[in-house]
């Protein structure tokens, strides 16, 4: 208790120093929670949509970037396969389900995606009111974007071409005829319409000229989906990717930027470490006859000792508390501000068990650059240092 | 209240005060002289607790103060002693009335305000209650070094040089006001000091000697 007294009474008496080394512990703090709360929940999201797709296979192009349009719907696709290719795929003995796609409309910013069945069936999703699409310029929606969007079965809407938002309109109207179950994947965020929409609104080619974006493949084996990803990228003039080595690629690519920011947010915490020792030993050094005296009042050295310990640990308790708070709010202002980050499924509302271990290392770090100047306090020569002037 | 019997101390492998008997009487005034490096800083700091001696005995209030532990003779000054030292320390960091609260706290008393409120008003530096103490000029903040001497009551009111850094007038003045709150709550007295001033203000009288 006394300490704790002592412990504010120095804060009070120093306040700039005191929230100039919690701000440092907190922006340290906020750095790594922040990188956190992003690897974390980018890396589930990509986990999660790529569930159950074995196999992507496009037009000629890179793999990241087909992985990256077809799966996840961040990307723009590489181009476009004829759809005799795509069927071709899909009859293969060793395909246990393969759906082919179209993509290149969206509805502010939503996307649309032409499919048949079989892409509900890779999803698993069901609808929640109405039912699946049957006949052209139907469309059913996925939970997220049925509630941005306000649509509803019944409804009608325009597409708009491009992914982007602010494409230009296309005449034809869909018709909403239900609302997907949220499945906390990509397809939550999807409008999903038969192919044959896709191939009306741009302009209807003839049958044996249709096209389609990609094929999502599910392959009865690991192994053959191993094998099919060979024969069509050495024997087609296609592209066939698997979206787990495309993400473990894509995360070794911004991962030299997360590590960079990784040892950021570390060297923030220990510059803050250092500052709260610098702070604490100068306090030790002018203080020295106020420490003395305390003692003299009746102190014990226990004491004088936990209250420069609790210094340390309470101006990094503070900073951490700061610095979790503001890596929260920055991951959702990033998720509120661009859809890129809303496709990746960032939010600050949700917590990571990983920040524990993140308050423990700044508490850690606090400890230790308040232990020395606290065993300086603790052995202060009391009759010594009052007998020499203040 | 206060008796040694074959005291010593040395510090730095130096014997810094020799004293084989001396005894203080509940309530008395009492005078330690001598000249600088006689010991009697030494002997203040053993009476306080703060020193261990090496030998001998020294008694507080029938406590042998010199056999018990650290923690147990911190807890011992905290409740029974009052120190005034030669500069006027006070805690920086904390206001005139922290520092009094503070003392109550250590004395494992509660920050009685209307006590605080009682010392700092018989000492006349009410008005400073919520002042740093380097605002205070040099008479003011040995008023409340002396109110934090005196706030939880002590048994033993000790003071080091209390007016080696004042003017006639002041020393006279502060010697009044500690032979009087020694007297007000009923403690006994030790003033160690080599200022001739003041010597027959004191009863009780010691008179150490530069140790050979």
């Amino acid at each position: 208790m006394i300490a704790l007294g002592l412990i504010a009474a120095a804060w009070r008496d120093r306040p700039l120093t005191a929230a100039l080394h919690t701000l440092m512990m907190a922006a340290g703090v906020a750095v790594a929670t922040a990188l956190l709360l992003f690897s974390v929940q980018s890396d589930r999201r990509l986990a999660h949509d790529a569930r159950g797709i074995d196999l992507v296979i496009g037009a000629k192009g890179s793999p990241l970037q087909l992985v990256m349009a077809a799966v996840f719907h961040i990307d723009v696709p590489t181009g476009n396969i004829a759809l005799a290719d795509a069927q071709r795929i899909a009859a293969d003995p060793r395909v246990a389900r393969a759906a082919a796609i179209g993509l290149g409309d969206s509805v502010r910013g939503w996307r649309i995606v032409g499919a048949d069945a079989a892409f509900f069936a890779l999803h698993e999703a069901a609808p929640a009111i109405g039912r699946l699409p049957e006949a052209p310029m139907e469309a059913v929606i996925g939970a997220d974007a049925a509630r941005r969007l306000g649509l509803r079965p019944g409804d009608s809407f325009h597409g708009a071409h491009g992914l982007g938002e602010g494409g230009d309109h296309h005449d034809e109207d869909y018709t909403v005829v239900g609302v997907l179950a949220a499945r906390g994947s990509v397809i939550d965020r999807l409008i999903v319409t038969p192919l044959e929409s896709i191939w009306a609104t741009h302009g209807a080619p003839a049958e044996t000229a249709r096209e389609a974006t990609a094929v999502l493949v599910r392959t009865k084996t690991p192994f053959a989906a191993m094998a099919l990803k060979q024969e069509v990228n050495t024997g087609t003039t296609m592209v066939a990717a698997r979206p787990p080595e495309e993400a473990a690629r894509l995360f070794s690519l911004v991962g030299a930027g997360a590590d960079a920011m990784r040892g950021f947010a570390v060297l923030l915490i220990g510059l803050a470490a250092l500052s709260v020792f610098a702070g604490l030993l100068s306090l030790l050094r002018e203080r020295r006859g106020d420490i003395a005296l305390l003692r003299a009042m009746g102190a014990t050295r226990v004491t004088v000792f936990g209250a420069l310990l609790g210094q340390g640990l309470a101006t990094a308790a503070l900073g951490a508390g700061i610095g979790i708070g503001l890596g929260h709010i920055a991951i959702e202002a990033f998720a509120r501000m661009s859809s890129q980050a809303r496709e990746l499924g960032l939010t600050g509302l949700s917590a990571h068990p990983g920040e524990f271990v993140i308050v423990t290392a700044a508490l850690g770090a606090g400890l230790l650059a308040a232990l020395i100047p606290a065993i300086g306090a603790y052995r202060v020569d009391v009759a010594q240092t009052l007998s020499e002037a203040p | 209240m206060i008796a040694i019997s074959n005291l010593q101390v040395s510090r730095g492998g130096r014997s810094t005060l020799d004293l084989p008997a001396w005894r203080v009487q509940a309530g008395a005034m009492a005078l330690v002289t001598g000249p600088s490096g006689s010991g009697k800083t030494t002997l203040l700091h053993v009476l306080a607790g703060l020193l261990r001696p090496d030998r001998g005995s020294v008694e507080i209030d029938g406590v042998a103060i010199g056999a018990l532990a650290e923690p147990a003779r911190d807890a011992f000054r905290a409740g029974r002693i009052g120190v005034v030292f030669q500069t006027q320390r006070l805690m920086q960091s904390l206001t005139v009335t922290g520092n009094l609260a503070l003392a109550l706290r250590l004395a494992r008393r509660s920050a009685d305000r209307r006590r605080m409120t009682d010392v700092l008003g018989r000492l006349d530096i009410a008005h400073l209650a919520s002042r740093r103490p380097r605002s205070l000029s040099v008479g003011e903040a040995q008023r409340a070094a002396i109110a934090r001497a005196i706030v939880a009551g002590p048994r033993l009111l000790l003071a080091d040089e209390p007016t080696s850094a004042l003017d006639d007038a002041h020393a006279e003045a502060a010697i009044d006001l500690l032979c009087a709150e020694a007297r007000a709550c009923d403690a006994t007295l030790v003033v160690a000091s080599h200022d001739a001033r003041i010597f027959e203000r004191f009863d009780t009288r010691l008179s150490l000697e530069r140790s050979s």
